[in-house]
């Protein structure tokens, strides 16, 4: 008989304990609920919110680069307003950049803002007055200025490449300058100006109508600086230097090589080696010369080095290149180009702006090739990056 | 005796040095007044001058800035609002046809097989993963068995060429690209076929049609829209392996080849020669499958160079309507590409096949090369080399004559 209420209270508790494991489930069960609702809601809500931030950032982003393009006007506006002679320069970065963009973009100033190239000194190195022809009548050659290898020295101290700001080395130029002029009366159109603009769309952030709307791209004559008589009657000329889209490698070096004299084979070759390393880090591949390939080092000095490639260039059937440098010149000349290259990495916007502005201006033809397209033609288990060409 | 003469002469003195004095005073102040008028007008003409430079300089800065307002707002009305009106219409459109749970239909694709490849295939990413559409809710309309181009965005798959004989829709399509080659609008052709899959999938399937890209990216393609822009609005990822796709046999290591006439390679007797040696050369080293069709679906005209020893043609294993999906699956499996720069050569690297694009007129491929060269670089595509035949031309790279 005592057992009977130990086994009612057994009961009860058993009871008991599953009406409150029923009622904890409820509970955990409404705490899920009103948890996920809550995180459903936020969810839903987050979603909105998110967009909105990120069209706001979007929006921020697009607001800066008109702020910028906007302020680098206004900066013109204002250095071109004062009316005193206008120093264009001094250029100290790369070839090519000079040759695609800065003098394009003079053009476009002086046309725009309707200058009288009396009023523009261009300042560059190299003996290019010539490229300046219809925007600076008057030229300064930075390295009679400044010794040519004091000039590299100084140069590769500033530690970049591009101009973004006026360095130590700029200053000192434009102090040249002024020395020479007899005045500091006059502006600088700095080359900063113009690579602040232009990485908008390097970047990828305007159009390429966008560079066209600040360039403009004509037809330039080379001056004679050497007696032509010295150039075969017809030639080809060649520039091909390391760069990082077309490394120096040893295969590299024996496909040019086997290029070069093919090319030989057909028309006498000029070689634009410069034998130079004062303008940039970009050094040439010498090849050996046989009595059709002739080297142009002989007739360059620093002083002209670029106006004599120029001079030659302009004189050639077709130049044939490392894409970058005087290869985006060359079709300003008349002349039919191509640009080779293994490594389009760097030069996916330079290309665009390249194969648009030749084709409108109807000059030389500018054709790119990638040479890793020619190892098609070679066997499965060579490793050269670039085959095929021998 | 006072010295009346004296003292006279004395206070004459006097009364001179008196009158000498206040002479001597008034001229001064004379003078100094005559100086202080004369430095009151100077001052007054310098101010005069700086008030008319000053005024000179405001109306300058003025009219500078009018004109700069101008400019900028000619700039902001003229590109900038209709571009931001394009795309909140285009992004409205999209947002309407992305909500709910129904059946989209995403074409019908009529155009060009490389704009499909390069900008409405990863437009169609973009929209499914912005607007997180679910791939089972997505139908995809095309032709030529590209279901496999769809994979990841559409799990129906409408094929056009079942839906009408290819002659039927050859002379269909051409008669709407009377109008555009491009789909800018909905055609009557475009409508026909959507009464057709919206009977299958249900009236009230919503539809993507291609205008809405051709609308967000033309402006990119005439260089009036940056790269950054175009880039938003496409999510390039490799292709996907086809299914059921009758692949003929193969040869082992071998390369995929596909030149036909268009605007870039135009069907001279010179390119044909260069075309020829190319092949010639490339199948020296390797078999050689010519993805030829053999069918007339479009204004291209295929380079045919099946008598080359090393050159087979499989034209015959494809049917019109799985013909790009065979041509996929076969350059999927080649070791490499080689083509007319456009159509077909746009999905190669997408499908990891290293690719050599040929064109001879860059004039219309810039803004796809651009875009390309930038898609592939994001994705782990294979190698993507295009190549100017004046450039090998120029350098004299005589491919007939380059030595085994």
């Amino acid at each position: 008989m005592s057992l009977l209420p130990q086994a009612v209270r057994n009961l009860a508790r058993q009871r008991q304990r599953r009406v409150a494991g029923q009622v904890k489930q409820v509970a955990r069960q409404g705490e899920h609920g009103v948890i996920n609702a809550t995180k459903s809601i936020l969810r839903r809500l987050r979603r909105p919110v998110r967009a909105i931030s990120r069209r706001k950032a979007l929006l921020e982003k697009q607001w800066g680069y008109f702020r910028t393009e906007w302020q680098i006007e206004r900066e013109l506006e204002t250095i071109i307003a004062r009316g005193r002679p206008l120093v264009v320069g001094p250029w100290i970065s790369e070839v090519g950049f000079e040759a695609l963009y800065w003098i394009p973009f003079l053009h476009w100033v002086q046309t725009a803002f309707r200058l009288d190239p009396d009023r523009l000194i261009a300042v560059s190195r190299g003996g290019v007055g010539g490229w300046y022809q219809g925007v600076a009548s008057r030229y300064i050659e930075i390295w009679d200025l400044m010794d040519p290898v004091e000039f590299a020295r100084r140069n590769a101290e500033r530690g970049v490449t591009k101009q973004y700001e006026r360095s130590p080395l700029d200053e000192d130029i434009v102090a040249a300058v002024a020395r020479s002029l007899g005045t500091d009366e006059f502006d600088v159109l700095h080359p900063g100006l113009m690579y602040r603009l232009f990485t908008l769309y390097w970047s990828g952030h305007r159009a390429m109508g966008f560079m066209d709307a600040h360039t403009r791209f004509t037809r330039i004559d080379a001056p004679p600086l050497i007696d032509p008589a010295l150039l075969p009657r017809d030639y080809i000329a060649v520039k091909f230097y390391a760069a990082r889209s077309l490394p120096d490698t040893p295969e590299m070096r024996a496909q040019l090589r086997t290029l070069v004299h093919r090319l030989s084979e057909r028309m006498p070759v000029v070689l634009l080696d410069t034998g130079l390393v004062l303008d940039d880090d970009h050094a040439d591949y010498a090849f050996a010369g046989s009595g059709r390939i002739v080297s142009a080092r002989p007739w360059l000095t620093p002083q002209t080095n670029l106006g004599v490639q120029t001079q030659i260039v302009a004189g050639a059937r077709a130049f044939v290149g490392t894409c970058g440098s005087i290869a985006w010149l060359a079709p300003r000349l008349g002349v039919d180009t191509s640009a080779l290259y293994v490594d389009p990495k760097w030069l996916h916007a330079h290309l665009a702006v390249a194969m648009r502005a030749y084709h409108k201006l109807g000059a030389g033809r500018f054709a790119a090739a990638d040479l890793r397209a020619i190892d098609v033609l070679t066997p499965a288990d060579a490793s050269s990056p670039v085959r095929g060409l021998d | 005796m006072p010295n009346f003469p004296v003292a006279a002469q004395n206070l004459t003195r006097a009364a001179f040095n008196h009158l000498a004095r206040l002479g001597r005073r008034s001229g001064q102040r004379s003078r100094r007044t005559m100086k202080q008028v004369r430095e009151s007008l100077k001052e007054a003409r310098a101010n005069v001058r700086a008030a008319a430079a000053a005024t000179r300089d405001a109306s300058s800065t003025t009219r500078s800035g009018a004109i700069r307002m101008t400019r900028y707002w000619r700039r902001v009305h003229g590109r900038t609002l209709p571009r931001v009106a394009g795309d909140v219409r285009a992004r409205v459109e999209l947002w309407r046809v992305a909500r709910g749970n129904g059946p989209i239909i995403v074409g019908p694709w009529l155009s060009e097989v490389g704009y499909e490849v390069l900008y409405w295939v990863p437009f169609l990413r973009w929209f499914v993963d912005y607007y997180r559409v679910d791939p089972a809710r997505v139908v995809a309309v095309s032709r030529g068995g590209v279901s496999a181009w769809y994979g990841d965005i559409a799990r129906e798959y409408v094929e056009l060429l079942e839906l009408y004989p290819p002659d039927e829709f050859a002379a269909k399509n051409r008669a709407r690209l009377s109008n555009d080659q491009k789909q800018l609008g909905i055609s009557g052709f475009d409508s026909e076929i959507l009464d057709k899959v919206r009977a299958r999938f249900g009236g009230n399937a919503a539809i993507c049609h291609p205008s809405v890209m051709f609308r967000l990216l033309r402006q990119f393609w005439l260089g009036n829209e940056s790269l950054d822009y175009a880039l938003s609005y496409l999510s390039y990822r490799p292709v996907g392996t086809g299914t059921s796709v009758p692949v003929p046999p193969l040869p082992p290591d071998f390369v995929a080849m596909k030149f036909y006439s268009a605007r870039s390679l135009a069907a001279d007797a010179r390119h044909r020669e260069l075309l020829r040696g190319l092949i010639r050369r490339i199948a020296q080293r390797h078999p050689v499958v010519l993805l030829s069709t053999g069918l007339a679906l479009d204004e291209h005209e295929d380079f045919l160079f099946a008598d080359l020893p090393g050159v087979t043609n499989v034209a015959g294993s494809m049917r019109p309507e799985n013909n790009l999906g065979v041509q996929t699956e076969i350059i999927r499996r080649a070791r490499r590409f080689v083509g007319t720069c456009g159509s077909v050569a746009w999905l190669a690297p997408m499908l990891g096949t290293d690719t050599l694009a040929v064109y001879s007129d860059d004039h219309l491929l810039t803004s796809h090369l651009y875009a390309a060269r930038h898609g592939y670089a994001s994705m782990s595509a294979g190698r993507f080399a295009p190549l100017d035949l004046n450039a090998l031309e120029q350098s004299d790279v005589n491919l007939s004559e380059l030595p085994c």
